[in-house]
Protein backbone atom coordinates (compact mmCIF):
# COMPACT_ATOMS: atom_id res chain seq x y z
CA UNK A 1 0.00 0.00 0.00
CA UNK A 2 1.14 3.62 -0.59
CA UNK A 3 2.22 4.78 3.18
CA UNK A 4 2.21 8.19 2.95
CA UNK A 5 -0.01 10.53 5.32
CA UNK A 6 -3.80 10.92 4.46
CA UNK A 7 -4.48 7.25 3.82
CA UNK A 8 -6.66 5.27 6.13
CA UNK A 9 -6.88 1.78 7.18
CA UNK A 10 -10.14 0.28 8.19
CA UNK A 11 -9.43 -3.41 9.89
CA UNK A 12 -12.38 -5.12 10.38
CA UNK A 13 -12.47 -8.38 12.94
CA UNK A 14 -15.21 -10.29 14.05
CA UNK A 15 -13.63 -10.76 18.16
CA UNK A 16 -11.72 -7.98 20.31
CA UNK A 17 -8.10 -9.86 19.16
CA UNK A 18 -8.43 -11.29 15.75
CA UNK A 19 -6.78 -8.25 14.00
CA UNK A 20 -3.89 -7.98 16.13
CA UNK A 21 -3.13 -11.34 16.25
CA UNK A 22 -3.43 -11.78 12.13
CA UNK A 23 -2.35 -8.37 11.45
CA UNK A 24 -1.34 -6.43 14.11
CA UNK A 25 2.03 -5.97 12.40
CA UNK A 26 1.38 -4.58 9.71
CA UNK A 27 -1.79 -2.19 11.02
CA UNK A 28 1.49 -0.74 13.63
CA UNK A 29 3.70 -0.04 10.36
CA UNK A 30 1.14 1.54 8.39
CA UNK A 31 0.21 3.58 11.45
CA UNK A 32 4.08 4.43 11.97
CA UNK A 33 3.85 5.67 8.53
CA UNK A 34 1.39 7.87 8.89
CA UNK A 35 -1.77 6.40 8.03
CA UNK A 36 -5.02 6.46 10.11
CA UNK A 37 -5.98 3.21 11.36
CA UNK A 38 -8.71 1.94 12.54
CA UNK A 39 -10.55 -0.97 14.11
CA UNK A 40 -13.83 -2.30 14.01
CA UNK A 41 -14.49 -4.91 16.29
CA UNK A 42 -17.59 -6.49 14.91
CA UNK A 43 -18.76 -9.09 18.53
CA UNK A 44 -17.97 -8.12 22.33
CA UNK A 45 -16.08 -11.48 22.12
CA UNK A 46 -18.07 -12.56 25.25
CA UNK A 47 -18.41 -16.41 24.46
CA UNK A 48 -14.79 -16.08 24.35
CA UNK A 49 -14.40 -18.10 27.60
CA UNK A 50 -13.56 -21.65 28.28
CA UNK A 51 -15.33 -21.71 31.46
CA UNK A 52 -18.93 -20.10 32.55
CA UNK A 53 -18.30 -16.64 32.59
CA UNK A 54 -20.92 -13.61 32.89
CA UNK A 55 -21.17 -12.53 29.35
CA UNK A 56 -21.31 -8.78 30.50
CA UNK A 57 -18.12 -9.03 32.44
CA UNK A 58 -16.46 -10.84 29.72
CA UNK A 59 -17.50 -8.14 27.03
CA UNK A 60 -16.68 -5.27 28.97
CA UNK A 61 -12.90 -6.24 29.66
CA UNK A 62 -12.47 -7.82 25.91
CA UNK A 63 -13.44 -4.89 24.92
CA UNK A 64 -10.77 -3.08 27.48
CA UNK A 65 -8.32 -5.65 26.31
CA UNK A 66 -9.06 -4.54 22.60
CA UNK A 67 -8.45 -0.87 23.14
CA UNK A 68 -5.20 -1.55 25.23
CA UNK A 69 -3.86 -3.82 21.77
CA UNK A 70 -5.24 -1.22 19.42
CA UNK A 71 -3.38 1.80 21.65
CA UNK A 72 -0.28 0.01 21.26
CA UNK A 73 -0.38 -0.47 17.41
CA UNK A 74 -0.77 3.00 17.10
CA UNK A 75 -4.59 2.95 15.98
CA UNK A 76 -6.57 5.65 16.28
CA UNK A 77 -9.72 4.36 17.30
CA UNK A 78 -11.33 1.33 17.76
CA UNK A 79 -15.58 0.75 16.85
CA UNK A 80 -17.61 -1.72 18.72
CA UNK A 81 -20.24 -3.10 16.94
CA UNK A 82 -21.82 -4.85 19.97
CA UNK A 83 -23.04 -7.51 17.67
CA UNK A 84 -22.88 -10.99 20.27
CA UNK A 85 -20.48 -13.39 19.91
CA UNK A 86 -20.93 -16.87 18.35
CA UNK A 87 -24.11 -15.20 16.67
CA UNK A 88 -22.97 -12.96 13.57
CA UNK A 89 -25.02 -13.19 10.51
CA UNK A 90 -24.07 -11.85 7.00
CA UNK A 91 -27.19 -9.99 7.15
CA UNK A 92 -28.43 -7.17 5.16
CA UNK A 93 -28.52 -5.08 7.95
CA UNK A 94 -24.47 -5.82 9.01
CA UNK A 95 -23.57 -5.05 5.17
CA UNK A 96 -25.55 -1.72 5.55
CA UNK A 97 -23.86 -1.26 8.60
CA UNK A 98 -20.89 -1.46 7.49
CA UNK A 99 -21.70 0.21 4.33
CA UNK A 100 -22.18 3.35 6.77
CA UNK A 101 -18.83 3.34 8.03
CA UNK A 102 -16.97 3.16 4.97
CA UNK A 103 -18.58 6.42 3.73
CA UNK A 104 -17.87 7.63 6.69
CA UNK A 105 -14.30 6.69 7.64
CA UNK A 106 -13.37 6.70 3.86
CA UNK A 107 -10.27 4.31 3.81
CA UNK A 108 -8.08 3.63 1.68
CA UNK A 109 -7.76 -0.09 2.51
CA UNK A 110 -9.98 -2.54 4.17
CA UNK A 111 -8.76 -5.47 5.77
CA UNK A 112 -10.81 -8.03 6.94
CA UNK A 113 -11.08 -12.17 7.53
CA UNK A 114 -10.72 -13.98 3.71
CA UNK A 115 -14.65 -15.54 3.29
CA UNK A 116 -12.98 -17.55 0.54
CA UNK A 117 -11.03 -19.53 3.09
CA UNK A 118 -11.82 -23.15 3.05
CA UNK A 119 -12.92 -25.10 5.81
CA UNK A 120 -13.38 -21.90 7.99
CA UNK A 121 -15.12 -23.40 10.97
CA UNK A 122 -15.88 -20.84 12.99
CA UNK A 123 -19.26 -18.76 11.66
CA UNK A 124 -18.44 -15.16 12.79
CA UNK A 125 -14.94 -15.67 10.84
CA UNK A 126 -16.90 -16.28 7.20
CA UNK A 127 -19.94 -14.06 8.21
CA UNK A 128 -17.96 -10.92 9.03
CA UNK A 129 -15.85 -11.45 5.60
CA UNK A 130 -18.78 -11.93 3.35
CA UNK A 131 -20.65 -8.65 5.00
CA UNK A 132 -17.16 -6.26 4.58
CA UNK A 133 -16.74 -7.55 1.01
CA UNK A 134 -20.71 -7.02 0.51
CA UNK A 135 -20.34 -3.61 1.92
CA UNK A 136 -17.31 -2.83 -0.61
CA UNK A 137 -19.32 -3.58 -3.86
CA UNK A 138 -22.16 -0.99 -1.75
CA UNK A 139 -20.49 1.57 -0.51
CA UNK A 140 -19.00 2.54 -3.84
CA UNK A 141 -22.37 2.34 -5.74
CA UNK A 142 -25.00 5.40 -5.20
CA UNK A 143 -27.57 3.32 -5.83
CA UNK A 144 -27.05 1.07 -2.79
CA UNK A 145 -28.48 2.60 0.57
CA UNK A 146 -29.19 6.17 -0.79
CA UNK A 147 -30.77 7.22 2.14
CA UNK A 148 -27.03 7.37 3.71
CA UNK A 149 -25.90 9.85 0.93
CA UNK A 150 -28.31 12.98 2.11
CA UNK A 151 -24.80 14.13 3.76
CA UNK A 152 -22.11 11.09 2.54
CA UNK A 153 -20.40 10.43 -0.62
CA UNK A 154 -20.09 6.56 -1.84
CA UNK A 155 -16.87 5.65 -1.34
CA UNK A 156 -14.93 2.40 -2.52
CA UNK A 157 -11.34 2.08 -1.14
CA UNK A 158 -8.09 1.32 -3.34
CA UNK A 159 -7.20 -2.00 -2.02
CA UNK A 160 -9.15 -4.69 0.11
CA UNK A 161 -6.74 -6.96 1.99
CA UNK A 162 -7.68 -10.59 3.39
CA UNK A 163 -6.05 -11.88 5.77
CA UNK A 164 -5.85 -16.06 6.88
CA UNK A 165 -6.46 -16.03 2.92
CA UNK A 166 -7.07 -18.98 0.74
CA UNK A 167 -4.83 -17.99 -1.85
CA UNK A 168 -1.44 -15.72 -0.46
CA UNK A 169 -0.71 -12.87 -3.07
CA UNK A 170 0.85 -9.97 -1.19
CA UNK A 171 2.73 -10.49 2.09
CA UNK A 172 3.62 -7.15 4.08
CA UNK A 173 6.99 -7.02 5.61
CA UNK A 174 6.29 -6.71 9.70
CA UNK A 175 10.24 -7.34 10.37
CA UNK A 176 10.38 -4.07 12.27
CA UNK A 177 7.42 -4.37 14.08
CA UNK A 178 6.90 -7.90 15.35
CA UNK A 179 7.68 -7.53 18.86
CA UNK A 180 5.25 -4.42 19.05
CA UNK A 181 2.64 -7.00 17.63
CA UNK A 182 3.89 -9.34 20.20
CA UNK A 183 3.04 -6.88 22.99
CA UNK A 184 -0.75 -6.02 21.25
CA UNK A 185 -1.35 -9.74 21.20
CA UNK A 186 -0.51 -9.95 25.14
CA UNK A 187 -3.26 -7.22 25.83
CA UNK A 188 -5.69 -9.92 25.21
CA UNK A 189 -5.02 -11.38 28.83
CA UNK A 190 -8.03 -13.10 28.86
CA UNK A 191 -7.30 -15.32 26.17
CA UNK A 192 -3.73 -15.57 27.21
CA UNK A 193 -4.45 -19.04 28.44
CA UNK A 194 -6.12 -20.44 25.86
CA UNK A 195 -3.66 -19.93 23.41
CA UNK A 196 -0.49 -20.70 25.65
CA UNK A 197 -2.19 -23.98 26.27
CA UNK A 198 -2.35 -24.87 22.29
CA UNK A 199 0.92 -23.08 21.39
CA UNK A 200 2.98 -25.19 23.78
CA UNK A 201 0.85 -27.14 26.63
CA UNK A 202 2.28 -27.37 29.60
CA UNK A 203 4.94 -23.92 29.07
CA UNK A 204 5.73 -22.31 32.50
CA UNK A 205 5.59 -18.70 30.96
CA UNK A 206 2.43 -18.34 29.03
CA UNK A 207 3.79 -14.96 27.33
CA UNK A 208 6.73 -16.70 26.18
CA UNK A 209 4.41 -19.52 24.48
CA UNK A 210 2.13 -17.26 22.65
CA UNK A 211 5.19 -14.76 21.75
CA UNK A 212 6.98 -18.05 19.99
CA UNK A 213 4.00 -18.97 18.34
CA UNK A 214 3.40 -15.47 16.80
CA UNK A 215 7.07 -15.26 15.62
CA UNK A 216 6.78 -18.75 14.09
CA UNK A 217 3.62 -17.69 11.81
CA UNK A 218 5.28 -14.87 10.56
CA UNK A 219 8.67 -16.68 9.77
CA UNK A 220 6.36 -18.97 8.03
CA UNK A 221 5.01 -16.19 6.11
CA UNK A 222 7.98 -14.61 5.36
CA UNK A 223 9.37 -17.95 4.04
CA UNK A 224 10.78 -17.22 0.49
CA UNK A 225 10.73 -13.25 0.93
CA UNK A 226 13.56 -10.98 1.41
CA UNK A 227 12.78 -10.47 4.98
CA UNK A 228 12.21 -11.96 8.28
CA UNK A 229 8.54 -11.54 9.44
CA UNK A 230 5.78 -11.28 8.06
CA UNK A 231 1.80 -11.20 7.76
CA UNK A 232 -0.07 -12.91 4.47
CA UNK A 233 -2.82 -11.73 2.74
CA UNK A 234 -4.87 -11.90 0.04
CA UNK A 235 -4.99 -8.45 -2.05
CA UNK A 236 -8.26 -7.30 -4.11
CA UNK A 237 -7.61 -4.18 -6.02
CA UNK A 238 -10.81 -2.67 -5.91
CA UNK A 239 -12.58 0.28 -8.39
CA UNK A 240 -12.33 3.30 -6.77
CA UNK A 241 -14.72 6.04 -6.47
CA UNK A 242 -13.78 7.80 -9.84
CA UNK B 1 -16.56 -33.38 -19.96
CA UNK B 2 -15.44 -32.05 -23.23
CA UNK B 3 -17.96 -33.67 -25.55
CA UNK B 4 -20.75 -32.23 -23.72
CA UNK B 5 -19.80 -29.58 -24.69
CA UNK B 6 -19.71 -30.24 -28.58
CA UNK B 7 -22.67 -32.49 -28.48
CA UNK B 8 -25.99 -30.27 -29.15
CA UNK B 9 -27.92 -30.03 -26.57
CA UNK B 10 -31.42 -30.01 -27.34
CA UNK B 11 -32.80 -27.29 -24.45
CA UNK B 12 -30.33 -24.89 -22.60
CA UNK B 13 -31.47 -23.00 -19.61
CA UNK B 14 -28.91 -20.06 -18.56
CA UNK B 15 -29.01 -18.13 -15.37
CA UNK B 16 -27.36 -15.02 -15.02
CA UNK B 17 -27.45 -13.07 -12.09
CA UNK B 18 -27.49 -9.52 -14.21
CA UNK B 19 -28.07 -8.72 -18.31
CA UNK B 20 -24.36 -9.08 -19.96
CA UNK B 21 -23.30 -11.32 -17.40
CA UNK B 22 -24.40 -14.72 -19.66
CA UNK B 23 -23.16 -13.25 -22.91
CA UNK B 24 -20.06 -11.91 -21.46
CA UNK B 25 -18.89 -15.31 -19.90
CA UNK B 26 -20.81 -17.71 -22.04
CA UNK B 27 -21.94 -15.98 -25.05
CA UNK B 28 -19.96 -18.06 -27.10
CA UNK B 29 -20.79 -21.60 -26.16
CA UNK B 30 -25.15 -20.55 -25.84
CA UNK B 31 -24.69 -18.80 -29.58
CA UNK B 32 -23.29 -21.80 -30.89
CA UNK B 33 -25.55 -24.04 -29.49
CA UNK B 34 -28.69 -22.07 -30.82
CA UNK B 35 -26.65 -21.83 -34.24
CA UNK B 36 -26.86 -25.67 -34.05
CA UNK B 37 -30.20 -26.18 -32.84
CA UNK B 38 -30.27 -26.05 -29.32
CA UNK B 39 -33.51 -24.00 -27.62
CA UNK B 40 -31.41 -21.51 -25.42
CA UNK B 41 -33.76 -19.93 -22.89
CA UNK B 42 -31.79 -16.92 -20.42
CA UNK B 43 -32.67 -16.79 -17.17
CA UNK B 44 -32.10 -12.81 -15.67
CA UNK B 45 -32.50 -12.82 -11.83
CA UNK B 46 -32.04 -9.29 -10.89
CA UNK B 47 -33.69 -6.23 -12.51
CA UNK B 48 -30.10 -5.08 -12.94
CA UNK B 49 -31.07 -1.85 -12.04
CA UNK B 50 -27.59 -1.13 -9.66
CA UNK B 51 -24.84 -2.24 -11.41
CA UNK B 52 -23.40 1.31 -12.68
CA UNK B 53 -21.05 3.89 -12.10
CA UNK B 54 -23.44 7.04 -12.33
CA UNK B 55 -24.94 8.69 -9.33
CA UNK B 56 -28.68 9.26 -8.97
CA UNK B 57 -29.64 6.82 -12.19
CA UNK B 58 -33.64 6.34 -12.79
CA UNK B 59 -33.23 2.57 -11.36
CA UNK B 60 -36.31 1.78 -13.10
CA UNK B 61 -35.29 3.57 -16.25
CA UNK B 62 -32.06 1.77 -16.05
CA UNK B 63 -33.74 -1.65 -15.64
CA UNK B 64 -35.68 -1.45 -18.79
CA UNK B 65 -32.84 -0.24 -21.04
CA UNK B 66 -30.85 -2.97 -19.59
CA UNK B 67 -33.79 -5.13 -20.54
CA UNK B 68 -33.70 -4.30 -24.37
CA UNK B 69 -29.68 -4.36 -24.24
CA UNK B 70 -30.12 -8.06 -23.58
CA UNK B 71 -33.27 -8.58 -25.93
CA UNK B 72 -30.69 -7.38 -28.55
CA UNK B 73 -27.29 -9.52 -27.61
CA UNK B 74 -29.88 -12.21 -27.41
CA UNK B 75 -31.25 -11.72 -31.05
CA UNK B 76 -27.79 -11.45 -32.19
CA UNK B 77 -26.83 -15.20 -30.33
CA UNK B 78 -30.21 -16.83 -30.97
CA UNK B 79 -31.90 -16.91 -27.48
CA UNK B 80 -35.16 -18.34 -28.62
CA UNK B 81 -36.44 -16.41 -25.13
CA UNK B 82 -35.24 -14.53 -22.66
CA UNK B 83 -37.45 -14.25 -19.03
CA UNK B 84 -36.37 -11.35 -16.99
CA UNK B 85 -37.08 -12.68 -13.04
CA UNK B 86 -37.11 -8.90 -11.56
CA UNK B 87 -35.79 -9.60 -8.50
CA UNK B 88 -34.23 -6.60 -7.02
CA UNK B 89 -30.19 -5.87 -7.86
CA UNK B 90 -27.51 -6.25 -4.89
CA UNK B 91 -30.06 -8.14 -2.76
CA UNK B 92 -30.65 -11.93 -4.18
CA UNK B 93 -30.67 -14.04 -1.64
CA UNK B 94 -30.85 -18.18 -1.24
CA UNK B 95 -34.22 -17.91 0.28
CA UNK B 96 -36.98 -20.50 -0.71
CA UNK B 97 -38.81 -17.54 -3.28
CA UNK B 98 -36.23 -17.34 -5.48
CA UNK B 99 -35.22 -21.21 -5.08
CA UNK B 100 -39.13 -21.70 -5.68
CA UNK B 101 -39.19 -19.50 -9.05
CA UNK B 102 -36.35 -21.09 -10.93
CA UNK B 103 -37.04 -24.55 -9.69
CA UNK B 104 -40.31 -23.78 -11.79
CA UNK B 105 -38.89 -22.32 -14.61
CA UNK B 106 -36.47 -25.48 -14.48
CA UNK B 107 -39.69 -27.52 -14.95
CA UNK B 108 -41.07 -25.60 -17.41
CA UNK B 109 -38.23 -25.23 -20.06
CA UNK B 110 -37.31 -28.83 -19.20
CA UNK B 111 -33.23 -28.23 -20.32
CA UNK B 112 -30.78 -30.62 -21.01
CA UNK B 113 -27.74 -28.42 -19.30
CA UNK B 114 -28.54 -25.70 -17.30
CA UNK B 115 -25.29 -22.70 -17.78
CA UNK B 116 -24.39 -20.19 -14.75
CA UNK B 117 -22.09 -18.68 -12.48
CA UNK B 118 -19.68 -20.66 -10.37
CA UNK B 119 -20.63 -19.83 -7.16
CA UNK B 120 -17.12 -21.38 -5.70
CA UNK B 121 -15.09 -19.15 -7.73
CA UNK B 122 -12.74 -17.63 -5.35
CA UNK B 123 -12.68 -13.80 -5.11
CA UNK B 124 -16.11 -12.76 -6.93
CA UNK B 125 -16.71 -9.75 -4.94
CA UNK B 126 -20.04 -9.45 -6.58
CA UNK B 127 -22.69 -11.54 -4.03
CA UNK B 128 -25.20 -11.88 -6.64
CA UNK B 129 -23.24 -14.23 -8.66
CA UNK B 130 -22.83 -16.14 -6.24
CA UNK B 131 -25.66 -16.24 -4.98
CA UNK B 132 -27.20 -17.13 -8.61
CA UNK B 133 -24.91 -20.08 -8.83
CA UNK B 134 -25.89 -21.19 -5.56
CA UNK B 135 -29.24 -21.02 -6.38
CA UNK B 136 -29.21 -22.64 -9.76
CA UNK B 137 -27.82 -25.65 -7.77
CA UNK B 138 -29.97 -25.66 -4.95
CA UNK B 139 -32.96 -25.30 -7.46
CA UNK B 140 -31.95 -28.16 -9.67
CA UNK B 141 -32.43 -30.32 -6.79
CA UNK B 142 -35.26 -28.56 -6.10
CA UNK B 143 -36.94 -29.47 -9.48
CA UNK B 144 -36.03 -33.16 -9.95
CA UNK B 145 -37.39 -34.33 -6.88
CA UNK B 146 -40.46 -34.78 -6.48
CA UNK B 147 -41.00 -33.84 -2.69
CA UNK B 148 -39.54 -30.69 -3.30
CA UNK B 149 -42.57 -28.22 -3.90
CA UNK B 150 -45.12 -30.49 -4.65
CA UNK B 151 -47.44 -28.24 -5.13
CA UNK B 152 -45.07 -27.12 -9.04
CA UNK B 153 -46.49 -30.92 -9.71
CA UNK B 154 -49.82 -30.33 -9.27
CA UNK B 155 -49.83 -27.46 -11.57
CA UNK B 156 -48.54 -29.47 -14.05
CA UNK B 157 -44.87 -29.27 -13.68
CA UNK B 158 -43.37 -32.59 -13.12
CA UNK B 159 -39.84 -33.11 -11.70
CA UNK B 160 -37.14 -32.71 -14.15
CA UNK B 161 -33.41 -33.57 -13.98
CA UNK B 162 -31.06 -31.95 -16.22
CA UNK B 163 -28.28 -33.61 -17.43
CA UNK B 164 -25.28 -31.18 -16.60
CA UNK B 165 -24.61 -28.13 -14.09
CA UNK B 166 -22.33 -25.86 -16.27
CA UNK B 167 -20.43 -23.30 -14.97
CA UNK B 168 -18.75 -20.54 -16.46
CA UNK B 169 -15.90 -18.22 -15.80
CA UNK B 170 -14.93 -20.83 -13.07
CA UNK B 171 -12.83 -21.46 -10.10
CA UNK B 172 -11.26 -24.69 -11.58
CA UNK B 173 -12.09 -25.41 -15.79
CA UNK B 174 -12.69 -28.84 -16.82
CA UNK B 175 -13.85 -28.20 -20.62
CA UNK B 176 -13.40 -25.66 -23.25
CA UNK B 177 -16.27 -24.79 -25.78
CA UNK B 178 -14.65 -24.17 -29.51
CA UNK B 179 -16.26 -20.59 -29.84
CA UNK B 180 -14.11 -19.42 -33.03
CA UNK B 181 -16.86 -19.59 -35.20
CA UNK B 182 -19.23 -17.60 -33.11
CA UNK B 183 -16.53 -15.17 -31.58
CA UNK B 184 -17.72 -12.02 -33.78
CA UNK B 185 -21.13 -12.69 -32.88
CA UNK B 186 -20.63 -12.93 -29.17
CA UNK B 187 -18.34 -9.57 -29.34
CA UNK B 188 -21.30 -8.01 -31.19
CA UNK B 189 -23.68 -9.14 -28.50
CA UNK B 190 -21.68 -7.88 -25.57
CA UNK B 191 -21.44 -4.45 -27.24
CA UNK B 192 -25.28 -4.44 -27.11
CA UNK B 193 -24.91 -3.66 -23.06
CA UNK B 194 -24.36 -0.09 -23.82
CA UNK B 195 -25.19 0.85 -20.12
CA UNK B 196 -22.76 -1.79 -18.66
CA UNK B 197 -19.25 -1.11 -18.10
CA UNK B 198 -16.01 -4.07 -19.47
CA UNK B 199 -12.61 -3.63 -18.07
CA UNK B 200 -13.71 -0.17 -16.50
CA UNK B 201 -15.04 1.51 -19.55
CA UNK B 202 -18.74 2.65 -20.03
CA UNK B 203 -19.38 0.27 -23.56
CA UNK B 204 -21.80 3.28 -24.48
CA UNK B 205 -19.69 5.68 -24.43
CA UNK B 206 -16.82 4.21 -27.01
CA UNK B 207 -15.88 5.47 -29.98
CA UNK B 208 -14.89 3.56 -33.09
CA UNK B 209 -11.32 3.01 -32.09
CA UNK B 210 -12.27 2.32 -28.49
CA UNK B 211 -14.77 -0.49 -29.97
CA UNK B 212 -11.53 -1.77 -31.85
CA UNK B 213 -9.38 -1.78 -29.42
CA UNK B 214 -11.86 -3.83 -26.93
CA UNK B 215 -12.56 -6.11 -29.66
CA UNK B 216 -8.73 -7.11 -30.22
CA UNK B 217 -8.14 -7.28 -26.74
CA UNK B 218 -11.43 -9.78 -26.15
CA UNK B 219 -10.51 -11.83 -29.03
CA UNK B 220 -6.85 -11.99 -27.69
CA UNK B 221 -8.30 -13.24 -24.43
CA UNK B 222 -10.26 -15.46 -26.08
CA UNK B 223 -7.35 -17.41 -28.02
CA UNK B 224 -5.57 -20.46 -26.98
CA UNK B 225 -2.43 -21.30 -28.73
CA UNK B 226 -2.44 -24.67 -27.99
CA UNK B 227 -5.98 -25.43 -29.37
CA UNK B 228 -5.08 -22.78 -32.40
CA UNK B 229 -8.71 -21.27 -31.87
CA UNK B 230 -11.23 -19.17 -29.57
CA UNK B 231 -12.62 -20.74 -26.28
CA UNK B 232 -14.27 -20.12 -23.04
CA UNK B 233 -13.38 -22.65 -20.52
CA UNK B 234 -16.09 -24.21 -17.98
CA UNK B 235 -16.84 -26.28 -15.08
CA UNK B 236 -18.85 -29.16 -16.34
CA UNK B 237 -20.36 -30.92 -13.62
CA UNK B 238 -22.68 -34.29 -14.73
CA UNK B 239 -25.71 -34.40 -12.88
Amino acid sequence: MTEKDGSRVVAIGAHPDDVDFRVGGSLARWAAAGAEVIVIVVSDGDRGSWTPVAPNALAIERLQEQAAGARTLGAARVIPLHRSDGAIYDTAGLSQELCLWYRLLRPTTVVTHDPWRRYNLHPDHRAVGWAACNAVVAARNANFHPEQLDRLRRWGPRQVLLFLPLRVNHVVDVSEYIERKVDAVLCHRSQLAGWASRADPGAADQAEAVRGRILQVAADAAAGESFRYGEAFHRLASKGTG
Amino acid sequence: MAELLADTPERVLALAAHTKDADVNAGGLLGQWATSGSRVVLAVLTDSSRGTTRVAQDRAELSLRRAGEQRAAGDILGYAEIRFLGFTDGELDTSERPRRAIANLIRIVRPDVVVTHDPWKAYELIADHRTTGLLACDAVVAARDPLFFPELEAAGLPPWRPRALVFFAPEEPNAWADVGAVLDRKLDAVLCHRTHSLKGQLLGELDDQGVGALRAELQAEHHDESLATYVEGFHVHAL
